[in-house]
C-alpha cells in the first residue's frame, strides 16, 4: 500500500499549480502545438503535390503523426482530469476568461475530431493505415464513396475551424503576455 | 499444391471443355501500399480452360483481361492504377495470359508455363496451381509472384519507389461447370 501511496505522490508533483501549469501539461500543450501546426502545413502541401511517390509519403506521415496527435488528445484530457487549473492571471476580464475557455474547448473537441475524421477518410477510401510502418492500424468503415465525401467535408470544415481557434488561441496568448504584460506565456513555458 | 481429380474416367483422358462460372470465378492480384498487403480484382475478363492430368498436351489456360475493369475497393486507387504510369488502359486496354505447355512435378502436382503479356511487355510465367473435382464442378487456383518492375508496371519515380511494393501476386480461382 506505502508503494502505491509513494506512486501517487510522485504523480502529484506533475501536477500543475496555481501560479503555473505542471511540466506533463506543458509537454503535452508544446508537443501538440508542433505536432498540429506541422499537420497544418503538411496537409496543405500533401493535397497540392503532384500524383507521385512522394505525395504518397507525405500522405503516409501526415496520416501517422495525425494518429499520433488523436492519442495524445485523449492522453491530454485525462491528465486534464486529474490535473489541477492554474488561477487566472490578475486583472484578466470575466470576458476574456470565457473566451479563453471557449477556445480551450473548442480546441478539445477538434483535436479529436480532426483526425477522427481523417481516419475515416482513410478508411472510407479503402486505403490501408500504418503508423509510421510499424503497425497497421484498422479502418473505423469499409470502403464507401458517400462516406468517404462526408468524412472529407467534415475534415476540411474541422480543420479551418481549428485553424480560426488556434489563431485566436495565440493571439490572445500574446496579447495578454506582451500587450497586458500579465505574464501569460510564464506559466506554459518550458522552464 | 496437391492435385486430386476424383471424377476422371477413361473417357475423361482427353482433355475436357468445361463452362466457366464466371460469377464465382476471380482473378486478381495482391499487392502492397505502404508496407500494407491489398486485394484487387479484375471485373472483365473471358477464359478457356481446358485440362486434363492425362492429356497435358491438350489442356490450356488461356485468359484475356479488360485492365481497365480493375478493382481493389477504393475509387481513388483504381483511378492511378488505371493511368499512363500504371496500367496505361488508355493504350494498353488488355492483357493476355497464354498457355504455353502443362507440366506434372515429381510431387504429383502441375506447373503450366504460359506468356503473359501486359502493358506491350511479354513475359514468361510459371505457376503451380491446384484443381479439384466435386461433383459437376471442376476448380482451379493458383498464384504467381512477379516484379512490377520488369512488367513496366509504375514507371518514373513508381520504379525506384517501394512505397507501392515492387512484388506483386497474381491470383486466379477459377470455377468451372460440365
Amino acid at each position: 500500500m506505502s508503494g502505491i501511496a509513494n506512486r501517487v505522490k510522485d504523480v502529484m508533483k506533475f501536477r500543475s499549480t496555481s501560479s503555473r501549469w505542471g511540466p506533463i501539461a506543458v509537454a503535452l500543450h508544446w508537443v501538440m502545438a508542433l505536432a498540429i501546426i506541422a499537420m497544418l502545413v503538411l496537409g496543405v502541401v500533401m493535397v497540392n503535390y503532384p500524383m507521385s511517390a512522394t505525395k504518397l509519403k507525405l500522405f503516409a506521415v501526415h496520416k501517422s503523426i495525425g494518429l499520433t496527435v488523436l492519442a495524445l488528445a485523449w492522453v491530454r484530457l485525462a491528465w486534464r482530469c486529474f490535473d489541477r487549473r492554474p488561477r487566472w492571471p490578475e486583472g484578466l476580464s470575466g470576458a476574456h476568461k470565457h473566451a479563453a475557455r471557449s477556445a480551450h474547448i473548442g480546441l478539445y473537441i477538434l483535436m479529436l475530431l480532426v483526425p477522427l475524421s481523417g481516419w475515416c477518410i482513410n478508411a472510407a477510401s479503402g486505403f490501408p493505415l500504418n503508423w509510421f510502418g510499424l503497425f497497421a492500424v484498422p479502418s473505423l468503415l469499409s470502403p464507401n464513396e458517400t462516406l468517404q465525401a462526408i468524412a472529407e467535408s467534415v475534415h476540411l470544415t474541422a480543420v479551418i475551424a481549428l485553424t480560426v481557434v488556434l489563431s485566436l488561441h495565440v493571439t490572445g496568448a500574446l496579447y495578454h503576455h506582451f500587450a497586458r504584460r500579465s505574464g501569460l506565456l510564464r506559466r506554459m513555458w518550458l522552464w | 499444391m496437391l492435385a486430386f481429380g476424383m471424377g476422371l474416367t477413361g473417357a475423361a483422358f482427353a482433355a475436357e471443355s468445361w463452362r466457366v462460372d464466371y460469377d464465382k470465378s476471380r482473378i486478381g492480384f495482391i499487392a502492397r501500399y505502404d508496407s500494407i498487403e491489398f486485394p484487387g480484382i479484375f471485373e472483365r475478363w473471358r477464359g478457356e480452360f481446358l485440362f486434363a492430368p492425362y492429356a497435358l498436351n491438350k489442356s490450356k489456360f488461356d485468359i484475356i483481361v479488360d485492365m481497365a475493369s480493375v478493382n481493389t475497393r477504393s475509387r481513388d486507387r483504381d483511378i492511378g492504377i488505371r493511368s499512363e504510369e500504371w496500367f496505361d488502359v488508355a493504350q494498353f486496354g488488355k492483357a493476355s495470359y497464354l498457355t504455353k505447355r502443362f507440366e506434372r512435378r515429381p510431387d504429383g502436382t502441375f506447373e503450366v508455363v504460359a506468356e503473359f503479356r501486359i502493358k506491350g511487355v511479354t513475359q514468361p510465367l510459371r505457376s503451380t496451381f491446384s484443381w479439384a473435382d466435386v461433383g459437376d464442378t471442376r476448380r482451379l487456383r493458383g498464384r504467381v509472384k512477379v516484379d512490377r518492375r520488369t512488367l513496366k508496371i509504375g514507371t518514373g519515380e513508381w520504379a525506384e519507389d517501394a512505397i507501392i511494393g515492387f512484388g506483386v501476386t497474381i491470383t486466379y480461382d477459377i470455377v468451372m461447370r460440365k
